[in-house]
């Protein structure tokens, strides 16, 4: 499946629909629809909160596809280069005083995926994940 | 978001339904901030009917419980689907706030 986000976060819902829609197709249970459409939200947000600097209007392109012993995709945007995986972990664990909130988001996407990996090309930020099944 | 508001001898409670992201945490935050502002101390959010949530969600709830421990309050929280729940527990939430299972537990 492959489809198109603008940056809005309205676009939030489309991209929780498509990826409903996604799942009921191959048959994916309600576990893995809830960690795909975290580790893409928590991605998704990132490109269009901190990705564009101008006022206009950007794609965000996306595909995910059922492989035999998992899922796959792709994210590829034109925004400022971010690399998620230089991100810092956040403190877990530490005293609510202490806690931070950003970095949380990274942080779950690499807890819920099997593999990350992130390029920079032509401009494009380009991340492809792995979700094993 | 669908929110209902209600008083409980032990606590103020707001029922808080639907999906916690981005484009809806601010209302979250608006609710939750006007609630605390009225000076109440012991909150519990009822996150029965909610379906969905992401860092967003998680920083809003982060902030109102560091406003309200500075009033000597607390909030609570019950009923969490177990997706939601595990994603309390990777972010270490669920050492935060006190979590009760059933909205039942949590009143009683």
């Amino acid at each position: 499946m492959e489809f198109i986000l603008k940056n809005k976060i309205s676009q939030l819902n489309k991209l929780a629909d498509m990826l409903k829609i996604f799942c009921a197709e191959n048959d994916l249970p309600d576990n893995i629809l809830f960690d795909l459409n975290l580790s893409l939200d928590e991605l998704v947000t990132n490109i269009i909160s901190y990705g564009f600097d101008d006022n206009k209007e950007h794609d965000i392109n996306i595909s995910v596809e059922k492989i035999e012993n998992g899922v796959e995709i792709k994210l590829e945007d034109d925004g400022a280069e971010f690399n998620p995986l230089n991100e810092n972990d956040p403190k877990i664990g530490a005293a609510l005083e202490e806690m931070e909130v950003g970095g949380l988001g990274i942080y779950f996407v690499k807890n819920k995926m099997d593999e990350i990996h992130y390029q920079r090309q032509l401009g494009k930020n380009i991340i492809k994940l792995k979700k094993k099944l | 978001m669908q929110f209902s508001e209600e008083r409980t001898e032990k606590f103020y409670v707001l029922n808080a339904g639907g999906r916690l992201d981005a484009s809806t945490s601010s209302s979250f935050e608006e609710k939750l901030t006007s609630i605390i502002d009225s000076g109440e101390k012991n909150i519990l959010i009822n996150f029965k009917n909610l379906d969905y949530i992401s860092s967003m969600g998680l920083r809003v709830l982060l902030q109102a419980a560091k406003k309200i421990k500075s009033n000597q309050g607390t909030i609570s929280i019950c009923d969490m689907k177990d997706n939601i729940l595990e994603v309390f527990d990777i972010a270490g939430f669920t050492q935060v706030f006190q979590i009760y299972k059933s909205y039942n537990e949590a009143v009683s």
